[in-house]
């Protein structure tokens, strides 16, 4: 795996344990639209591993190619589906808890 | 009648200008209006007024917090407060007459901008249709009804400005307002009297047939347009799932009809050197890319701007088309530059 990217995201709301929530109910607008900088060249579908650090994880699929060096969001990384998909949430978290989100790439 | 314009309320006209110029492109708005203290007896506003064929577009801050877009201002925030309707004089007066005797809420008189001789009155957000709609005509000679005018010395000042900003952009037009309503069946015999035309079923653009659209967002509903003879148009979305976001944003703002969203159209194949373009620009993109539409066989690209990078308006963009009676509607390649096949060969 290597790092495709990462941010730090505030929590839009509080999530408990066991809660299945999506980058969509996690984080608010302005959140989502918070630029990132690609640290690798990635093509189209590739499968990415987006960590919330200790708070869950969710394998989403790259919306299109990626360059190193571009300055993208969750918005622009992801279509509507992806950015919907369930995460399971490990512990209870409070609305305002900013997050580590950090992005893999699978190495081909 | 025609789609005359479509009008935001802002907190910052001078900011709101350059989004939009960035957004259109200052190649494709002609000419901007800056004016000062427009009144129209329940606000007065200062702003801009953007000529971006084939649907103007306005940009104003109401002075005070009271009237319908100072209200709205402080009530919702920045965003789409409501369309003109532009309309010939006689149709206009004749208009007017017809919805106060409907007992429609109109404006109590008519309202005459004299340094423009244009008459407006407004359809309040009180009425059936439950959002405020301006009518607005040319006066080509004076007014029969003048005894129901109010004749105002306005706007305090206006002048052309000229742009000495470039951001060029490939042909962008503003064409239609999207809608959103919950009574469906209701909301469409409103508008076809408001507008006194038929609404045109657009499930499928190519065969005007009536039809579900899923728009991959979560949203599945029938459209219905009106089209206006200059091209402007005014779309009703209906969600028929309830989780659908559409309804969702409608119900946040506690309302049952919203303006939704605007719409214009880019020529065909440089959409993606504008998607491009805009996100450079520091627009709030919504997806990846340009999303190709193939439901029912559509074949346009489209994409949505979020409203925190516009000012509180949701922007959509669609690969240029225009409507045929015959065969519904028809790519516009009229200024194409790239392609294998040419589009002459029709």
């Amino acid at each position: 795996m290597e790092k495709f990217a990462n941010i730090e995201l505030r929590l839009n709301k509080s999530a408990k344990k066991g809660d299945k929530e999506s980058l969509f109910s996690l984080f608010s607008a302005a959140e989502r639209f918070k630029h990132t900088e690609v640290l690798t060249n990635a093509d189209e579908g590739a499968s990415i591993k987006v960590v919330l650090e200790g708070l869950g994880e969710v394998d989403l699929k790259l919306g299109d190619d990626m360059e190193k060096g571009q300055q993208k969001t969750i918005m622009t990384l992801f279509w509507y589906n992806e950015k919907s998909k369930p995460i399971e949430i490990k512990r209870n978290a409070e609305a305002g808890e900013s997050v580590i989100v950090n992005m893999w790439a699978s190495i081909r | 009648m025609e789609l005359g314009s479509i009008n935001l309320v802002v907190e910052d006209p001078d900011a709101a200008l350059i989004t939009y110029l960035k957004l259109f492109g200052t190649n494709n708005v002609p000419e901007v209006i800056k004016l000062k203290g427009l009144s129209d007896t329940v606000d007065t506003v200062d702003g801009y007024y953007l000529k971006t064929k084939p649907v103007n577009l306005g940009i104003f801050k109401p002075r005070e917090s009271t009237g319908r877009m100072g209200e709205f201002l402080q009530k919702n925030g920045e965003g789409i407060h409501h369309i003109d309707l532009h309309l010939g004089q006689d149709e206009f007066e004749q208009t007017y007459s017809k919805f106060k005797s409907n007992g429609q809420p109109v404006s109590e008189k008519l309202v005459y901008i004299g340094k423009f001789s244009e008459a407006i009155f407004w359809l309040e957000e009180s009425g059936e249709q439950g959002l405020p709609i301006k009518f607005a005509t040319k006066a080509y000679h004076g007014l029969k009804m003048w005894k129901d005018t109010v004749y105002l010395d306005t706007p305090q000042r206006f002048e052309t400005i000229s742009i000495t900003e470039e951001y060029p952009r490939p042909r962008v037009t503003l064409g239609t307002i999207m809608i959103t309503v919950k009574e469906w069946e209701k909301q469409q015999r409103i508008w076809s009297n408001i507008i006194t035309q038929p609404m045109l079923d657009v499930g499928n653009l190519s065969t005007l047939e009536q039809g579900e659209v899923d728009d991959g967002r979560g949203n599945i509903f029938v459209p219905v347009k009106y089209r206006f003879p200059g091209s402007g148009a005014i779309n009703l979305y209906c969600a028929l799932n309830k989780d659908a976001p559409i309804n969702k944003v409608m119900a946040r703002q506690g309302k049952n009809v919203m303006y939704h969203n605007i719409c214009g159209y880019v020529t065909r194949d440089r959409v993606h050197q504008y998607w491009k373009q805009l996100e450079e620009a520091g627009f709030a993109m919504v997806d990846p890319k340009p999303l190709l539409n193939s439901n029912t066989g559509n074949g346009n690209y489209f994409f949505f701007i979020h409203p925190i990078s516009t000012h509180g308006v949701l922007c959509e963009v669609v690969s240029a088309y225009i409507m045929d009676e015959g065969r519904g509607a028809v790519y516009d390649w009229s200024d194409t530059e790239t392609y294998m096949v040419p589009p002459e060969i029709h």
